[in-house]
């Protein structure tokens, strides 16, 4: 079911009037099972992925969690004999033994997303020995149906048995409740990813109806409505002629393809994630927030702590921080002293985390080595950024350049966004051959006219949805400033008037019913991030 | 407690109020089709509502050929029986099916008519295809009061195509991006259900002929694959099940329509045959001969779809057919129907703005509007006076406008009437513009007029507020139809300088003499005409009294053995001569309006001159008899020279009509030299495959003639048919100008005849009689009779 359908309306009808009539103590239940019905209506052949995650993790958990209880009480028992080292060692023992059950989930969790998502990478080496051997079969590559949600609710689950490894919390022992956390469906499509620790909670304690939260998560969805329908699938009206056909659309209009590209992503994604938190805000439940102003980001590491929040900082905690914190970088850290002299040599393995974590991020969107180069940008850049901050610095110390006036600001926020800009083309790109194109249609010809002669007005759509569209684009922007300065929209507008907030009311669920793109001559396009 | 109860207090009225606007919303949004551009979908979908309970006798259910091609008026007015066109474009099956049972709950029509166009599918026809249809569904769904057949048609339409639900339910949902195209229209308020007073029918006003008329249900061709698709044939038994369920009959019924063959033909009649339905096919050669279809004036579109007189044709036969078979009860004197009496007049107000419509040329035009009670505008820009002639000003006047616009050129002018008198006229000098504001016939009328030489000259006509004129050069004129409610002509004709006066350029070469003779008066022209001696010996009376209306003094059936020489300009005589006068000088030049013209003298006996010079050119009269040499101001150059040699027979007076054996060239003759013809028809015989009388009938558009069993008179005078009467009994009579006709037949006490100015002529016993009188010298010239084969 689609969060753009009325049928998802209706549900989320029913599930909120169910849940908040229900007595408190079974409120999870309702959930549960508002959960699994949603999953259900995506394929009940799917769900068996579902649940083979969760029970997977569940066990597991249970067993880390067991393990820590005796490593625990072991410890305590002897508490007063032993010393630091020996509490060590029985640590390490039983951290070898949790190792090992930790490893396995792991591995059988991400294999299955690995080889359902990476398919064409798994095969192509064993087709390769093939080859050379002189096997005669070839393993055909086929696109395998992804169960809705894997990319995230695999994360999800690994952080918690992750968490568990390293003894966070105490695991979940009732199964349906543990179910609950996996499969809990307004994140379930495209996340957030959230953490045990805030999420659970939550979730199995019981909620009141608040009239203030339900109008906060209504309005959130609202707005979230009106980016999805009002601004990013018209705008992909647009990109999609442009990329469709490069060569006529060449010069200034890849230059605009590219800027409307991310305007068009940004309002998907965050539009996506406003009705999934809007939802659970109605029910009581606070997700975790997944972006940032994005676009007002003064370099590119910061950036990437705006965007897709919730999954950057899976990669820091999960993947950066034991990386940087582990033997073989650390030895590493060691050589690089070594041969690079103190400073730089700090660096380098941080720098190589960095770039590890930019491509998995960005192979994480899919199987498609442009992925792999786009990561590679932005890992080498930060990682650059990185090292010569100190010199950076220094430089504009010297140019006495102001630092913290806002035209500096401004600057790099326009630098921020034309270097994210160069990668979305790479991208966007189906193939090394499409790349190459995009970049010499981009050089082709010099026309900035483009943009004042009312050719914008026929690359599908009309000049007055453009105007339309431009002025949500315009509310967004004065919503996110406002948000920068640290106001939060809701709060202000529930201080007006009510005339005035029901007109507000009025007009935003008008402006979804007549500038939507939906209806007939619209292929309503599904949200980017649930092919993941 | 007290705040949950505030709380959902606020809940409930915010829902209203939003709901409240959403709805508002949606009839803006909604798509309409206005009576204009999309053939009047909008109202005739809703005036079906208007109609009171079981009132209608006939429904008429089909596409957009139905829905011009019958005119349920037309049958109201001469069967008495109503019916109402729920017609829409491109009605699929399913459509038509629902919108009769939903039509049943309200009505209780005896017969179901439905056209057939949609049964038999073909490359370019799936009827069933819903998702190409998708916007021609909406047509007649959107405007369906809600109501259970509503969801179960839009259930049939979802359940078989890609369509989504509310789509088809939701206008809002369909039509939300309109409100980038909004208009003025859009935000009109909704009348609600209003009456719509042509029954369904869209009555296209213009005629547009087949581009290349052949014979286009050629027999044993096909024009494409065509086939029975099943969901059709199940929807069409259906309907037909619905029918007897509630006491209807159902007729299958096809309008001429060049997309239709043979092929076609013969699959619908063998299925109508198996399902015992009637069905007519007026596509078919039989049918479209015997109602007179006529391809250059009954087609709105050049074959597809029938104007009002194509429409008017159709339904005369159809309501004969409808009133005969079914004896449907004549309403015209039952005091309940008064209502359709008074539509019938607001549809001939229609046929009034069509006739208007239809004169292309200017003095036909103005002639139409006398005394209309439209509302007449004229405006000027530009030069309107260099060929502003007396006969415009003349037609002028009888409107009520009295301006003279020859003179001074560029004449601002704003001129409004009623037909009849002038409501508002003004004229200006060059410098000045002109302009008016009022309101008359509750609309507001604002009025602007420029005209300065070069480049600067404009013209404006507004009607509430929306610009109306054509904004050419030259007399700007808007006709607008208070009953009708809407602008009905916009045209305009340059008399100035640079104009082409009144008229398309066509060739004076192809006409007729008679149509030649009416021609050349234009003021256009300058006429040299030179008759030798022998000219007048076969000219007839008719041609003689046109050639005088030049303005000459002689009538040239005077003229004997003597030659004979004139030239006139714009009805005036400039030069006359007779013979060989002593003071007369062939080579004598005269001036006329900057043209040096001189005649060239002749050789020989009998012959005063041999040609015309004008300007240094020669031009010579070569043949015997009549003579033209037709020179156009306009173009400053010689038009025509033709000659007509009425020294032989074929001028005649004399024509032998006895010896002409086909009816058809019979009346033709007559008519070619102005003669009444009288035709009479008896009722004895069945001749409804006379070809010859239905030719002969079509030719001089006579209306009733191919009626069987029914004794006919008609009567074509000064080339137009100018009375019919049709009954078992006839006892008729016909005044004109000095002539009388009695017509006797089948009364009691008296034989059949026909008395003419007071001399009986007894009816032959033959089927068919026709008499050829001279009016002027009020003789009989012939008379013949012919039976039917």
């Amino acid at each position: 079911m689609s969060f753009l359908s009325l049928d998802f309306i209706l549900y989320i009808a029913i599930v909120v009037g169910v849940y908040f009539l229900a007595p408190r103590r079974y409120q999870w239940m309702v959930l549960l099972f508002s959960s699994y019905g949603f999953y259900l209506f995506a394929g009940w052949k799917l769900v068996f992925f579902l649940l083979f995650t969760t029970i997977s993790t569940y066990t597991t958990g249970i067993i880390l969690g067991n393990l820590n209880i005796i490593c625990q009480r072991e410890i305590k028992s002897k508490e007063k004999q032993l010393e630091r080292k020996e509490k060590k060692e029985i640590k390490q023992k039983y951290n070898h033994k949790k190792k090992v059950w930790l490893i396995i989930c792991l591995i059988w969790n991400f294999g299955i997303l690995l080889f359902l998502k990476y398919f064409p990478f798994i095969i192509a080496p064993i087709n390769f020995i093939f080859e050379i051997t002189g096997i005669s079969y070839e393993i055909v590559n086929r696109t395998w149906m992804l169960p809705l949600g894997i990319s995230f609710y695999t994360f999800q689950s690994a952080g918690y048995i992750i968490d568990l490894y390293r003894d966070k919390f105490e695991p979940e022992r009732n199964f349906l409740k543990f179910a609950l956390f996996v499969s809990f469906f307004p994140q379930i499509i495209q996340g957030p990813i959230s953490r045990f620790d805030e999420l659970a909670e939550q979730l199995y304690r019981g909620h009141r109806f608040e009239y203030t939260r339900f109008k906060y998560g209504i309005e959130l969805m609202v707005w979230g409505y009106i980016k999805k329908l009002v601004i990013s699938d018209r705008l992909s009206i647009i990109t999609s002629t442009i990329y469709s056909d490069p060569v006529t659309y060449s010069g200034f209009y890849i230059v605009l393809v590219v800027i409307l590209g991310w305007i068009e992503l940004y309002t998907d994604f965050s539009g996506g994630i406003d009705v999934a938190r809007g939802v659970a805000q109605i029910l009581g439940i606070e997700l975790p927030q997944n972006f940032r102003q994005p676009f007002f980001a003064d370099s590119l590491a910061e950036f990437w702590r705006r965007w897709h929040i919730s999954l950057n900082n899976w990669w820091r905690d999960y993947i950066f921080y034991p990386l940087t914190l582990s033997k073989t970088f650390t030895n590493m850290g060691k050589k690089c002293r070594q041969f690079f002299g103190d400073t730089t040599g700090k660096k380098m393995p941080i720098m190589l985390a960095l770039l590890i974590i930019r491509v998995l991020n960005s192979i994480w969107h899919g199987a498609y080595l442009n992925y792999f180069w786009g990561g590679l940008y932005h890992g080498i850049l930060i990682a650059l950024s990185f090292l010569l901050e100190p010199q950076i610095k220094a430089i504009a110390k010297k140019l006495k350049i102001n630092t913290e006036c806002m035209s500096w600001k401004l600057f790099q926020y326009a630098r921020t966004f034309f270097l994210i800009c160069i990668p979305k083309i790479i991208n966007t790109a189906n193939s090394y051959d499409e790349i190459f194109l995009f970049f010499k249609c981009l050089v082709a010809k010099f026309n900035p006219w483009i943009l004042f002669d009312g050719s914008l007005y026929n690359l599908g759509v009309g000049r007055r949805e453009l105007q339309a569209t431009f002025l949500f684009v315009g509310i967004g922007l004065i919503f996110s400033i406002f948000q920068e300065m640290g106001y939060s929209v809701r709060e202000k507008l529930d201080e007006q008037n009510m005339i005035f907030r029901w007109g507000v009311y009025v007009a935003a669920i008008c402006s979804i019913v007549i500038f939507g793109v939906y209806g007939l001559g619209y292929d309503v396009a599904n949200f980017t991030y649930m092919q993941f | 407690m007290k705040r949950k109860k505030l709380l959902v207090i606020k809940v409930v009225i915010f829902s209203l109020i939003l709901l409240t606007i959403l709805l508002s919303i949606s009839p803006v949004l909604q798509k309409k089709w206005i009576y204009y551009k999309d053939n009047a979908a909008t109202e005739i979908a809703k005036g079906f509502y208007a109609e009171p309970k079981d009132s209608l006798d006939v429904i008429y259910l089909g596409t957009s050929y139905i829905r011009n091609g019958i005119s349920p008026m037309e049958i109201w007015n001469d069967y008495g029986i109503t019916g109402y066109v729920r017609a829409s474009a491109q009605q699929a099956p399913v459509v038509s099916y629902y919108l009769m049972k939903e039509a049943f709950k309200t009505q209780s029509p005896k017969i179901v008519v439905y056209e057939a166009s949609m049964i038999v599918q073909g490359e370019t026809s799936e009827s069933n295809n819903y998702d190409i249809r998708e916007e021609k569904l909406h047509e007649a769904i959107d405007y369906m009061k809600f109501s259970k057949e509503k969801l179960e048609l839009v259930n049939e339409i979802v359940r078989n195509s890609n369509i989504p639900y509310l789509g088809l339910l939701s206008p809002v949902y369909r039509y939300h991006d309109r409100w980038a195209d909004l208009t003025e229209k859009d935000f009109e308020q909704d009348p609600g259900i209003k009456p719509y007073a042509y029954k369904g029918q869209y009555p296209a006003l213009n005629a547009a002929p087949f581009s290349e008329y052949s014979d286009y249900m050629k027999k044993g061709e096909q024009k494409e694959d065509a086939y029975f698709d099943q969901t059709t044939i199940e929807y069409i038994s259906k309907l037909n099940e619905l029918c007897k369920e509630n006491g209807a009959q159902l007729v299958l019924v096809h309008l001429p329509n060049i997309a239709w063959d043979d092929n076609k033909y013969n699959l619908v009649t063998e299925f109508a045959g198996s399902e015992e339905i009637p069905y007519l096919d007026y596509s078919s050669n039989e049918l479209r001969l015997k109602i007179g279809y006529d391809p250059t004036t009954d087609s709105c579109d050049g074959g597809l779809h029938l104007n009002m007189d194509g429409a008017e044709k159709v339904s005369r036969h159809l309501g004969y057919y409808l009133a005969n078979e079914f004896k449907i009860k004549d309403n015209r004197e039952n005091p309940e129907y008064e209502q359709w009496n008074v539509d019938y007049d607001l549809y001939m107000k229609e046929k009034g703005a069509k006739q208007l419509s239809q004169q292309s040329d200017l003095f036909q035009y103005l002639e139409e509007m006398r005394a209309s009670g439209y509302l007449i505008i004229f405006a000027a820009k530009s030069d309107v006076g260099t060929y502003f002639t007396n006969e415009i000003q003349e037609h002028m006047q009888a409107l009520g406008l009295s301006a003279d616009l020859s003179y001074p050129l560029y004449n601002s002018y704003i001129g409004i009437t009623d037909g009849e008198t002038a409501l508002y006229e003004e004229k200006g000098w060059a410098a000045e513009g002109l302009s008016y504001k009022g309101r008359i016939d509750d609309v507001d009328v604002a009025v602007s007029s420029i005209s300065r030489r070069g480049q600067n000259s404009s013209v404006s006509i507004r009607i509430n507020g929306e610009e109306m004129a054509l904004d050419n050069n030259g007399l700007n004129i808007v006709v607008y139809a208070p009953e009708l409610g809407r602008v009905i002509s916009k045209r305009s004709y340059n008399t100035g300088v640079n104009g082409a006066l009144y008229k398309d350029s066509f060739s004076l070469d192809n006409l007729s003499l008679k149509s030649y003779l009416e021609e050349i008066t234009s003021p256009r022209y300058t006429v040299f005409l030179s008759a030798d001696k022998d000219a007048a010996r076969c000219l007839s009376s008719k041609y003689a009294a046109k050639i005088q209306a030049l303005g000459l003094d002689l009538n040239l059936r005077d003229l004997y053995g003597s030659p004979y020489i004139a030239v006139t300009d714009s009805g005036k005589k400039i030069l006359e001569q007779i013979g060989y006068g002593e003071d007369y000088n062939p080579g004598e030049t005269i001036g006329l309006q900057d043209m040096a013209i001189s005649f060239i003298p002749g050789e020989g006996d009998g012959i005063s001159v041999s040609g015309v010079s004008i300007n240094g050119e020669n031009y010579e009269f070569v043949d015997k008899g009549l003579n033209f040499v037709v020179w156009d101001k306009l173009s400053n150059q010689v038009e025509s020279i033709r000659s007509f040699d009425t020294s032989n027979d074929s001028y005649t007076d004399t024509v032998r009509f006895d010896q002409i054996e086909s009816i058809t060239e019979y009346v033709a003759t007559a008519k070619e030299k102005g003669y009444t013809a009288i035709i009479s028809v008896g009722g004895n015989n069945y001749y409804g495959n006379n070809f010859s009388l239905l030719e002969m009938a079509a030719q001089n558009n006579l209306q009733w003639a191919w009626q069987e069993n029914i004794p006919y008179v008609g009567i074509i005078e000064d080339w137009e048919v100018s009375y019919e009467a049709t009954g078992f009994i006839l006892d008729a009579s016909y005044f004109s100008g000095n002539t009388e006709i009695l017509i006797s037949e089948g009364v009691e006490g008296r034989e059949d005849m026909i008395q003419i100015n007071g001399i009986n002529y007894l009816r032959a016993e033959e089927d068919i009689q026709i008499i050829v009188f001279d009016k002027a010298e009020n003789t009989v010239v012939s008379t013949k009779a012919w039976d039917v084969m």
